[in-house]
């Protein structure tokens, strides 16, 4: 085992999640601590109450702690929320030396002409990942060195986010105060975790349906084709319940996780659910056709809002391994046989593989974005694949250690 | 209109008294006005012709002070003194502010007045502002339920949606200005619609139709264009009218009246243009009612009134496409006691089962937080709402 225990932070709009994961001697990954923590402050995946969510971080931290029973220094934070989206940036080298010949200093030119995408102010990078190289108009090459060609060309995709979101929930760490080694979006994580070789190769849709946010993930054509975060979850299901039925937040959460389908059952015209008085609310009976009818609005929105975008990056032909649900959101009654009709693919209920250890963990798709983190920490080593953001606060922190600064 | 149908404006609470007031100081012809309220002062300032002070005993001749039961309950100590003022009235627009308690606390008696002595009652009611807190808010809505059950159909006019333009930065007494122009002129453009003899003729039996297939709320808009670019102005103020919802009130209604007003300089290949816009914009199975005015003095200019019906409801009919309108809604009011009773029966019996989620608590636990904007739709607002999906409650 090299390194030591890795720790994964997620803060989620329903629930701030820690878990502390070791790389068994095999390679693969176990899970050996989890803390949790039910969310205050946060909405959509961002950061509304700073000093709710850093209650909430530090109160997750200090369980896992205390389960894994370590002592936490840093961790790896997944980033989701902040309207992460994709852009596929290409750019073209001349090869120049007599032999024409494609060597490192090519390659290493044309990856950072790919990286520098233009962006709005406010947004930045939160990855680069390489798709495939071109040389002249051969397309489709993934190691390009030794070949020979006039010219070569590069397609990035690059996956950003509104700045200020993502950096505040990096502050919330920092004050912890915790370390960030590297963060990591959410929905890329969480297809790391229950996505296998094949499906990747094959053309997949990975769909992450969290409580503030859904994020969304296509492999095609051999590569990482379009990533995006919608601001749209379980909390917006919640929220329509309470809102179409007259009931408290609390009991729409209840309706939701015991009697909610993203389907509407023909038997459901009949049949109603009692809900009991509690605190002001007198109690009262609803439909469960009504729950159904909400419930299913919701989510046959979400997934025609991925199916557009998919469509308009003429991606949704190329998708020959179906759709891969995960997130909470994947334990509702119903949503395989919506995600089938909305998307017309093959759906499954993706859970986390290559994983052992705790089995409440491991076992269920809520959990897919920390554990892919993890994994993806182990794959990347330390800090290899930090993006701009978290550049900005490294660069801070060098900034403050020069002038003496405490750190 | 005075032959074929007698119509009445009845101001109730501080709100209402004032919107009146203002009303009745600009159109000094306009049809009868009664002032109602708890506190006389306000009764005595608004200026009206007929003024009755709500409840002396139970009030002592103050306010309400906001308490929707002392509203109720000063309602109550003067229903013979109001109720023989709606004799002989057709229709009677019921105009009041929701989050007071006069407003709130009497009007849902006021509107069953008026309509237990025949006429047929809309009630123009305005939620408070955002501003004005959560608690006022609260008691409008559950006020807004009591109105609904009472009246024929609800007009809802949430101030805060009157607010809601980018950029700008109001006085508060701008603000209840301008929610006091919206009314009036609102009132001023359903009364030219409904009374004004034209090319095409709305009237009173129109509305009757458009409450008949409604769930009880309406909304209404007025446009202007100017000029030899009027249509296209009025469509334009149209689409992005506060009270439209960028068009998806438009899109979801299931009845229409609209009501266009112009010069004698209107021209055939504008009504087309306007009405082809509007039936593109809306329902194909819409329930359309469309009437036409010219009259010298809008010359250069075209005014555009819709009242739409507003799905946010919950009645009965499960399947989307089940229209209920059962003979008893053509007889006429005053006619047929007895079916009105009836039909009052039916519709207090289908309301209380389908709860009406509102425009001012739309987002729910979003209120405060950036809107999730996509494609020009705010996703924090329930999707089902959105879709104009109605829930079942048979």
């Amino acid at each position: 085992m090299t390194g030591g225990p890795l720790v994964a932070l997620e803060i989620g709009t329903s629930r701030v999640v820690a878990l502390v994961g070791e790389t068994r001697e095999d390679g693969a990954l176990m899970i050996t601590g989890q803390g949790e923590c039910v969310s205050a402050g946060i909405r959509k995946g961002e950061v509304i109450d700073f000093d709710h969510a850093l209650a909430c971080a530090r109160g997750a931290l200090q369980a896992a702690e205390e389960q894994g029973n370590l002592v936490i220094r840093k961790v790896h934070l997944v980033l989701s929320g902040a309207d992460i989206a994709s852009d596929v940036n290409r750019a073209t080298v001349h090869v120049l030396n007599d032999e024409r010949e494609i060597r490192a200093a090519e390659i290493a030119s044309v990856t950072e002409a790919a990286r520098r995408i233009p962006l709005p102010a406010e947004r930045e990078v939160l990855h680069s990942v390489q798709q495939q190289f071109q040389i002249d108009s051969n397309g489709g090459i993934v190691n390009p060195e030794g070949m020979e060609g006039a010219q070569l060309s590069l397609d990035m995709l690059v996956i950003h986010g509104r700045s200020g979101a993502l950096r505040n929930a990096i502050k919330v760490v920092r004050s912890v105060p915790m370390d960030v080694e590297d963060v990591a979006f959410g929905g890329l994580c969480s297809a790391l975790a229950v996505l296998t070789r094949d499906q990747k190769a094959g053309g997949v849709l990975a769909i992450d349906l969290g409580g503030g946010t859904t994020d969304y993930l296509v492999y095609a054509n051999q590569y990482l084709a379009l990533a995006g975060s919608l601001s749209v979850g379980g909390d917006h299901v919640t929220n329509d319940l309470a809102l179409g039925l007259r009931v408290p937040n609390a009991q729409a959460e209840r309706l939701k996780t015991q009697h909610g389908s993203a389907v509407i059952a023909a038997e459901a015209r009949q049949q109603s659910v009692a809900l009991p008085a509690e605190g002001g609310f007198a109690g009262r009976t609803v439909r469960l056709a009504d729950v159904q009818a909400i419930i299913h609005a919701r989510m046959d929105e979400t997934f025609r809002m991925i199916r557009t975008i998919l469509e308009r990056r003429d991606l949704l032909g190329h998708l020959a391994a179906g759709v891969v649900l995960t997130g909470g959101g994947a334990q509702m009654e119903g949503i395989l046989p919506l995600a089938e009709r909305v998307f017309n693919l093959p759906c499954a209920i993706g859970r986390p593989r290559g994983v052992s250890g705790l089995s409440t963990v491991t076992n269920v798709p809520s959990y897919a974005a920390p554990i892919g983190m993890l994994k993806y920490a182990m794959q990347t080593g330390p800090a290899a694949g930090a993006g701009s953001v978290l550049q900005w606060f490294r660069d801070i922190l060098a900034r403050t250690a020069r002038g003496g600064g405490h750190t | 209109m005075s032959e074929r149908c007698r119509m009445m404006l009845v101001g109730v609470g501080g709100a209402g008294c004032q919107s009146l007031g203002r009303l009745r100081r600009d159109w000094p012809d306009g049809p009868d006005m009664l002032a109602l309220h708890t506190d006389p002062a306000v009764l005595a300032a608004c200026g009206l012709e007929r003024a009755v002070a709500l409840g002396p005993v139970v009030t002592r001749g103050l306010s309400s002070g906001g308490d929707l039961m002392l509203g109720a309950r000063a309602a109550e100590e003067s229903e013979d003194a109001v109720r023989p003022l709606f004799a002989g009235a057709d229709l009677v627009f019921v105009v009041a502010g929701l989050g007071g308690g006069t407003g709130g606390g009497a009007t849902p008696a006021v509107c069953r007045w008026a309509r237990r002595e025949g006429a047929m009652v809309l009630a123009i009611c305005t939620l408070p502002f955002f501003f004005e807190g959560t608690q006022r808010r609260q008691f409008a809505e559950d006020a807004l339920q009591q109105v609904r059950e009472a009246a024929d159909a609800v007009l809802v006019i949430p101030n805060q949606r009157l607010l809601d333009r980018p950029g700008e930065s109001l006085p508060v007494l701008g603000a209840f200005k301008r929610v006091d122009d919206f009314v009036a002129a609102g009132i001023r453009a359903l009364w030219r619609v409904l009374s004004q003899t034209g090319l095409i003729n709305l009237d009173f039996a129109d509305l009757r139709r458009l409450v008949a297939v409604s769930d009880g709320v309406l909304t209404l808009a007025v446009s202007e264009g100017r000029g030899a670019d009027r249509a296209r102005q009025a469509l334009e103020g149209l689409s992005v009218h506060p009270m439209m919802g960028r068009g998806d009130v438009l899109r979801a209604a299931r009845a229409l009246l609209v009501g266009i007003a112009g010069g004698p300089d209107m021209t055939l290949t504008e009504l087309q243009d306007l009405l082809t816009e509007i039936t593109a914009s809306a329902r194909p199975d819409v329930d359309l009612h469309i009437g036409t005015s010219v009259a010298s003095e809008y010359a250069g200019r075209l005014v555009l009134t819709v009242l739409a019906t507003e799905q946010l409801a919950a009645p009965a009919a499960a399947a989307p496409a089940t229209v209920e309108h059962p003979a008893v809604e053509e007889a006429p009011p005053a006619a047929a006691p007895a079916a009105d009773a009836a039909e009052s029966a039916r519709r207090a019996a289908r309301i209380v089962q389908g709860r009406l989620p509102l425009e001012s608590s739309g987002r729910g636990r979003f209120n405060n937080v950036e809107p999730t904007l996509y494609d020009g739709e705010d996703l924090d607002v329930p999707t089902f709402l959105r879709r104009g999906i109605r829930l079942s409650t048979a």
